[in-house]
């Protein structure tokens, strides 16, 4: 069930960067997705690991790139940053925690 | 010594508190290299040798190993293994018996041999071999004392065991099963290959992996390129304000270094992902998915190590196909490696991305890598075609995944940025200087300088693409070093928006696939020699030319 509802958000993601003009992180958020929709039909935890993995330093990029961008058009006199739905990848760090929680036992 | 990929360079880094470059994929080390330690205020030199599986000499680097043993006759060999696939490298361990020289045996990442539920006797293994057996995490400093003990006492000359090829291999497999307990358990190794293997997930997880790498490089770095852009626009005026020759000389030397330094950003963050994704033992696997590629191009895996570690810089990926076996393939390598984009290209492409394509900079780089990629393949292809020919097998093996260790990242970057910083220092200032004066003299004005009149005199070869003779200029100084393309292109005052889009990205595609710059030529005929060397320059150009012609033909067509 984890998988079907991280895959579904981070299709969503992905149809949201398509509309924005964003294909290539598009392309990223559904590479995700298809992690997480694997897992779940193929019923193993593995992909469910990978896809957490990806999603969250996916997240975590998207909101480097936010801060940068913002601090880029702040240095030149403007407020402007290049936002990318991924960023809610970061909500796969629950995922990733009881993960990584379970293997280093 | 050890089998690639067992952390020999990690230990030495241990031992002596050194920085040796480490990786988590075969091939890292590919010389010998030195270090010292004060152990209990004796004197040890350590030397750090390609990893190897066996000593036959069929490889270079097996070959350097074997002459050193031979012809130097350390003091004593601290042979690394790797806990976790004892047996295989116990193949190797025999090997050195032969030798009689005095032996410690290092049982190294016990840790995660323990994590996948192995156990070794080490006494037992001592007892068998006659050396002493030291368990080991190199990578975090476990066991390093027991070490250094141990090579105070000089080791011991091991039991010589086995003397045929097969004898060696059945006892490795014996003494294997003596002193391994396994009570298995599934990784997060195993578990991860599930995904990053997947045969049809696995290619768009690489690309993935790349445009992240790339997102990283251009969008996250932007800030503190245009922050160090604004510091050194200040230098240049505030030298500028004052009147003389030295301060002339002086602002153009700051501004040469000032236009190079400002894409170290850049740099800094493409080598943080790299190693990143290095160390996490991501880039064996990622050879492995573009396997079936490869083999197209009558490539192994081997080679792609080599041609990633071009994306660093170029000499070191072509000493580093010193690890593949196959002599013809080595040879395809080497000639292929040059059209690996180095960092050294990566300002070229910043600066011209950052005007013609700002919101797409980070597609059109990634493009340009890929570009790279491509014409390096399908060259190698060419030479093993008509010229290297002939089949060739290969094994690869894979990693275990790792979290990266913070400090092996940095330590990783920072060898690596400090050959960048090395070259701003000394390649970088001198040109700067030259240019200073090939554009004063003997008149004033560029037009009419040296730099001008040899630009000139070259500018028709480039007729067709219809760059300007100053961009001619710096190309032609980019061979001495590629940053100093872009170092000339401030200092001659190119506008560069003054070309049309199709104009920019065939100069670009030029620049990422022209003559190797000087040092990557002198290592082509270190290892090759001079007429390769020679073909390497003439082949690249050739292709580079074609390249941009066709962009700007097709580009013409569209627009």
């Amino acid at each position: 069930m984890v998988g079907l509802i991280y895959g579904i958000l981070l299709l969503l993601c992905g149809i949201l960067d398509v509309l924005n003009g964003n294909y290539a992180n598009s392309f990223v958020s559904f590479t995700i997705s298809a992690v997480f929709f694997k897992g779940f039909v193929v019923k193993r935890e593995s992909y469910y690991v990978g896809g957490a993995i990806l999603a969250f330093t996916f997240g975590l990029l998207s909101l480097m790139v936010f801060v940068s961008t913002y601090l880029d058009s702040f240095l030149n006199g403007e407020t402007s940053a290049k936002f990318s739905y991924g960023i809610f990848g970061l909500l796969a760090l629950p995922l990733l925690l009881t993960v990584k929680k379970k293997y280093s036992k | 010594m050890g089998n690639p990929n067992v952390g020999k360079t990690a230990l030495i880094n241990s031992l002596t508190g050194g920085n040796f470059t480490v990786g988590n994929f075969p091939g890292v080390t590919v010389e010998k290299k030195e270090g010292r330690a004060l152990i209990d205020g004796k004197e040890v030199v350590f030397i750090d040798l390609p990893g190897v599986y066996s000593l036959q000499a069929k490889s270079l680097d097996e070959k350097v190993t074997r002459d050193f043993l031979v012809k130097e006759k350390p003091d004593l060999i601290v042979n690394v293994v790797n806990a976790s696939n004892l047996e295989r490298n116990l193949y190797l361990t025999l090997e050195l018996t032969d030798f009689q020289i005095p032996m410690i045996l290092v049982l190294n990442m016990v840790d995660m041999a323990e994590r996948r539920g192995i156990k070794i006797d080490s006494k037992r293994l001592s007892e068998i071999l006659g050396v002493p057996v030291v368990e080991c995490v190199a990578n975090r400093g476990l066991g390093i004392e027991d070490l250094k003990r141990e090579i105070l006492k000089g080791g011991k000359i091991p039991k010589r065991i086995g003397r045929s090829f097969e004898e060696k291999v059945r006892i490795a497999e014996k003494i294997a099963r003596d002193v391994v307990v396994v009570r298995r358990r599934i990784t997060l190794s195993e578990t991860l290959d599930d995904v990053f293997m997947d045969k049809i997930l696995g290619l768009p997880v690489f690309f993935t992996l790349m445009w992240m790498m790339f997102t990283f490089t251009f969008d996250v770095a932007k800030p503190l390129v245009d922050l160090i852009d604004l510091i050194f626009s200040n230098l240049v005026k505030l030298i500028s304000s004052n009147n003389g020759l030295i301060f002339e000389v002086l602002a153009s030397v700051v501004k040469g270094v000032g236009s190079v330094l400002v894409f170290l950003p850049n740099i800094t963050f493409l080598f943080v992902a790299l190693s990143i994704l290095e160390l996490s033992g991501y880039m064996p696997r990622a050879v492995y998915l573009l396997d079936s590629i490869m083999s197209k191009f009558k490539l192994q895996g081997r080679s792609i190590i080599s041609m990633i570690m071009g994306f660093g810089c170029n000499v070191p990926a072509v000493l580093a196909t010193r690890s593949i076996e196959d002599d013809r393939i080595r040879k395809a390598t080497v000639l292929a490696i040059p059209f690996m984009s180095c960092s050294a290209r990566l300002p070229i492409y910043v600066l011209f991305t950052e005007v013609f394509f700002p919101k797409s900079g980070n597609l059109v780089i990634m493009s340009l890598y890929l570009l790279g990629v491509s014409v390096g393949l399908v060259s190698a292809l060419l030479f093993r075609t008509l010229i290297f020919k002939g089949e060739a097998e290969y094994i690869i093996e894979l990693p275990h995944y790792m979290l990266p260790n913070l400090r092996e990242v940095l330590m990783l970057t920072w060898n690596r940025v400090k050959h960048f910083l090395e070259k701003a220092g000394t390649i970088i200032v001198g040109m700067a200087v030259l240019l200073w004066f090939v554009t004063s003299y003997p008149s004033g004005n560029v037009e009419n300088s040296y730099a001008g009149l040899i630009g000139k005199s070259i500018q028709p070869i480039f007729n067709p693409m219809g760059w300007d003779y100053k961009l001619v200029v710096a190309l032609l100084t980019g061979f001495v070093a590629k940053e100093v393309v872009v170092e000339t292109i401030n200092l001659l005052h190119v506008n560069v928006a003054g070309m049309n889009p199709v104009q920019a990205l065939s100069y670009i595609a030029f620049a990422s696939l022209y003559i190797p710059c000087l040092a990557t030529i002198a290592v082509i005929r270190g290892e090759m020699g001079f007429k390769w060397a020679i073909f390497s320059v003439f082949y690249t150009f050739s292709v580079a030319y074609l390249v941009s012609l066709a962009i700007i033909g097709v580009g013409g067509w569209l627009v």
